[in-house]
């Protein structure tokens, strides 16, 4: 899995509608490539889309099985509670108040960071709803995310009514690209993917135990609300800063826990290890087939594709459960 | 404060006008609770549906937080302890377990083992050993690579048997635990909890109380929002205080094996047709209990 995931990494530098030959890539990574055209392409905007689009496939995957686990719903995604909305209402907000290319922050534009802030902004208000009596109950949680999102949706709904030029560049956001992201997005996310990953690894085990449900998990000593707090707040993380720099891509966190539970088991350390492996590689690919697949170097949203790839898959698993169920 | 040469004989549990609800302001289930469980004890939990069972075991496993009154384990005040600590002192079996993801048996099974386990650590051979042994007592060593979704009600009770076996805790609490199990392996297990340490005691709760005659050394019978029973077994089974109990016509007669006393309900004691004039099965040496009409 890792070799295959070195492979794909290196593999997909090649497709795109600038074509690079093999031996440039060679001279760019040794730094004797002379062409000043191609090191840009391969260096500044394949490599590093590359590696955002593998970061946030990973964080998405693993964030999914977070809150599949969390919420004890094997229908939950990274989006469940709301974050999606959040950033989606950042990113309009920006959009409409025609503050999305300007301002620059770390060399930013300020549509990100709006995203990110709306996107943590969500996260937050959902926990703090969902908390009652200090604990984190999955039922209020769902309840919370549900009302943040509607709301924040119709918020979006009442921008583009306000602003129709705005519309397409909203809708755009919404349906998730990753096209003219640079290095710069990739350190944005990076301090917020890592401290993210950490926290769900470092309570993976627990997972297991927060499955079974809030009583079985104390009874057999686990801190469930501390837990489920960082649990919580680790995938938030990193499903805020994947949604903030590159919108809403779908499926990804939804169907690649699924996949790699239905090969491996459902022992959720491992499962978010091969599922953050997996849904890497898934996106990846699939941002390659979103670059590629219109002639004359225009792109498709990446979320279009997951979607297409994910909504089959999905009809095929719900189908292959309620066989195994009657 | 008990002195340290009283501590073998200190109560592994024990609480004083405990009183129990699912919220502050809700209905409260059980009042004044007051009794002890000390090392030793086979105490069977009875009581009709709704009676409270599970939320006592809720409360003295803290899942539940008291309405009122305190609870000690092992000495310890049990709001103080942190759900590890109270993992060490008492091993939960619950009622019934939704088995959502298909985590394996012998993943449920060391669950058991992770009150011990420090953040850093895995499972060393200690806890292996452990996890072996509580395979082996309940026979699903076959099964230990199995999703826990794909057992039968009964095969998934005697796991969860063997992960509350498996956390070697001095305070068992099993919540009808073997009440999807055939008649072999309920008598299998209740020998398994026979060959326990001395220094254990288990709490469990039951709706067959010939079991609980066969195999508990106490009996503590919760109705209507109290204890309504806390003593031995025997003076249980007259025929008048079960009948009274459960409201329902019961005979008792022996045990052809051991002796013990065994009850037996007598068939359509309970069933006044409303249209039948309130006719009902006559018991002559014994006024019907409960004079409530109706359910």
């Amino acid at each position: 899995m890792l070799g295959l995931t070195g492979i794909s990494l290196a593999a997909a530098i090649f497709p795109g509608a600038y074509p690079i030959p093999f031996d440039a890539v060679l001279a760019t990574l040794s730094g004797q490539e002379t062409d000043a055209t191609r090191k840009i392409v391969i260096l500044d905007i394949r490599l590093s889309r590359i590696c955002l689009s593998w970061l946030i496939g990973s964080g998405l995957a693993a964030s999914g099985v977070v809150f599949q686990g969390l919420l004890r719903n094997p229908l939950a995604d990274p989006f469940t509670l709301g974050v999606s909305s959040g950033g989606a209402f950042g990113a309009s907000l920006a959009i409409t108040l025609g503050l999305a290319g300007a301002g620059s922050v770390f060399g930013l534009r300020a549509l990100p960071m709006a995203a990110l802030a709306g996107a943590l902004a969500a996260l937050a208000a959902v926990v703090a709803l969902g908390r009652i009596g200090g604990q984190l109950r999955r039922e209020t949680l769902v309840l919370a995310g549900i009302v943040i999102s509607t709301f924040l949706s119709a918020c979006i709904s009442l921008f583009k009514a306000l602003n129709e030029e705005s519309v397409s560049a909203i809708v755009f956001w919404i349906m998730g690209s990753l096209q003219g992201r640079s290095w710069d997005h990739v350190l944005l996310i990076l301090p917020y993917y890592l401290l993210g990953c950490s926290l769900m690894l470092a309570f993976s085990r627990e997972l297991d135990f927060l499955s079974l449900g809030e009583s079985q998990a104390r009874q057999l000593g686990v801190a469930t609300t501390q837990v489920r707090l960082a649990l919580l707040g680790g995938a938030g993380l990193v499903t805020a800063a994947g949604v903030a720099v590159a919108g809403v891509i779908g499926f990804v966190g939804l169907v690649v826990p699924h996949m790699v539970r239905l090969l491996l088991g459902a022992e959720h350390r491992p499962l978010m290890i091969y599922s953050a492996l997996l849904g890497g590689l898934l996106l990846v690919w699939s941002d390659v087939a979103a670059r590629v697949i219109l002639p004359g170097g225009a792109e498709l949203p990446v979320g279009v594709i997951t979607a297409l790839l994910g909504g089959p898959f999905f009809c095929f698993l719900l189908r292959r459960q309620r066989a195994g169920h009657s | 404060m008990k002195s340290v040469s009283q501590a073998h004989d200190a109560p592994l549990f024990y609480c004083q006008g405990l009183e129990l609800g699912y919220a502050k302001q809700s209905e409260t289930i059980l009042t004044g609770l007051d009794f002890s469980i000390h090392a030793g004890e086979i105490v069977a939990l009875l009581g009709p549906n709704g009676a409270g069972k599970s939320t006592l075991i809720k409360a003295m496993s803290g899942v539940v937080a008291p309405q009122a009154g305190q609870a000690w384990l092992q000495g310890s005040s049990l709001s103080d302890l942190r759900p590890r600590e109270v993992a060490r002192c008492c091993a939960v079996v619950p009622q019934q377990m939704e088995a959502l993801f298909g985590l394996r048996v012998r993943t449920l099974v060391s669950m058991g083992r992770y009150s011990r386990l420090s953040f850093w650590s895995g499972p060393g051979s200690e806890d292996r050993q452990a996890v072996d042994a509580a395979l082996e007592a309940t026979g699903m060593t076959s099964y230990q690579e199995r999703p826990v979704n794909r057992l039968s009600g009964g095969e998934l009770q005697r796991v969860l048997l063997a992960r509350a076996l498996a956390q070697q805790a001095p305070l068992l609490l099993l919540d009808e635990p073997f009440s999807a199990m055939d008649m072999a392996w309920r008598v299998r297990c209740f020998d398994l909890l026979l060959e326990r340490p001395h220094s254990s005691a288990v709490l469990v709760a039951l709706h067959d109380i010939n079991l609980a005659a066969l195999y508990c050394n106490r009996i503590l019978f919760l109705k209507e929002r109290v204890i309504a029973y806390d003593g031995p077994v025997e003076p249980v089974f007259s025929e008048k205080l079960l009948s009274d109990l459960y409201e329902t016509k019961i005979k008792i007669a022996p045990h052809p094996e051991t002796g013990r006393p065994q009850a037996f309900p007598v068939p359509g004691a309970r069933c006044v047709h409303p249209f039948a004039g309130g006719r009902r099965v006559p018991t002559p040496d014994e006024p019907m209990p409960g004079t409530r009409t109706g359910h």
